[in-house]
């Protein structure tokens, strides 16, 4: 029996340009994972209006798990900066939550870009509880 | 004026390591014991992940009741995968809110358990995490 205290991953504000690793078609490091966590809240939001050579796709999740965390979303519902990735239809830049809550973390959290390049900044924000000492997302 | 209530901090149970040999208790046909508890708790989640995975000369089946209360067959919980009724995935999963807040009182039932049915399991690990809040003082997972 512990105490167990909500920790808060570094906030990763990604600013896309379309290069490899960066926005180009293919995987995008969110945050690297130690051990396994248990993430009640995760939010992403859109502080640079998203904009692609043509049509792109967006999603969030890990390696084996690619759009567990985010759906699979065309970048023209995140074109515009102050809204909320919640959905793969963000309507408002007060998105809810939704049921977009708790997940059970074993993998390291990548975003997946398809389609064509992608550019414009998304700002990561994440909550966990370590399931054993030392545990974390960095 | 009002009554004020004191902080509330969660607690994390004591992370189990059930490692199956088929034994009474830790394998065979019946209940293996995760966790016991005093008191009154309520369980907010559980949490299983598979480490290594198991293994069974019959067609055995697991369950972890009444949180996968679901007999899955054991084929399913391979290494590496976090284990939830129905389902076995590497990397994220997102538990139905139908698996949260159980309310358990030791009068009546004192611990949590997992049921193997059908034949036994002889080998494999499962490492079991849970987040609970205390509903009379001391109470305790162990």
């Amino acid at each position: 029996m512990a105490d167990l205290i909500l920790q808060q991953a570094p906030s990763k504000v990604i600013v896309l340009d379309g290069t490899a690793g960066n926005g180009a078609v293919g995987t995008v490091a969110v945050w690297a994972l130690n051990g396994r966590v248990l993430v009640p809240y995760l939010t992403v939001h859109v502080d640079a209006d998203m904009s692609a050579g043509g049509a792109a796709t967006v999603k969030l999740g890990t390696a084996s798990q690619t759009a567990a965390i985010r759906p699979s979303t065309a970048n023209f519902h995140l074109a515009l900066a102050g809204y909320w990735w919640t959905t793969n239809s963000p309507s408002a830049q007060n998105d809810p939550m939704g049921t977009a809550w708790f997940y059970q973390v074993s993998e390291s959290v990548i975003m997946t870009v398809s389609g064509n390049n992608l550019s414009g900044t998304m700002r990561f924000t994440a909550w966990f509880y370590p399931l054993a000492p030392g545990a974390s997302l960095t | 004026m009002p009554v004020l209530l004191g902080d509330t901090v969660l607690q994390s149970a004591p992370q189990k390591v059930i490692t199956f040999d088929g034994s009474a208790g830790n394998g065979a046909v019946g209940a293996v014991k995760i966790w016991g508890f005093t008191g009154q708790v309520i369980v907010l989640y559980v949490m299983t992940f598979v480490t290594v995975s198991l293994v069974s000369a019959g067609a055995a089946t697991l369950a972890l009741s009444p949180f996968h209360s679901t007999a899955d067959a054991y084929t399913l919980l391979t290494a590496n995968k976090w284990w939830n009724k129905g389902v076995g995935v590497a990397g994220v999963l997102q538990v139905p809110t139908t698996d949260w807040f159980q309310q358990y009182d030791d009068s009546v039932n004192s611990q949590i358990n997992m049921l193997v049915g059908t034949a036994a399991i002889t080998a494999g690990t499962i490492e079991c995490d849970a987040i609970y809040l205390r509903d009379t003082p001391d109470s305790s997972m162990t």
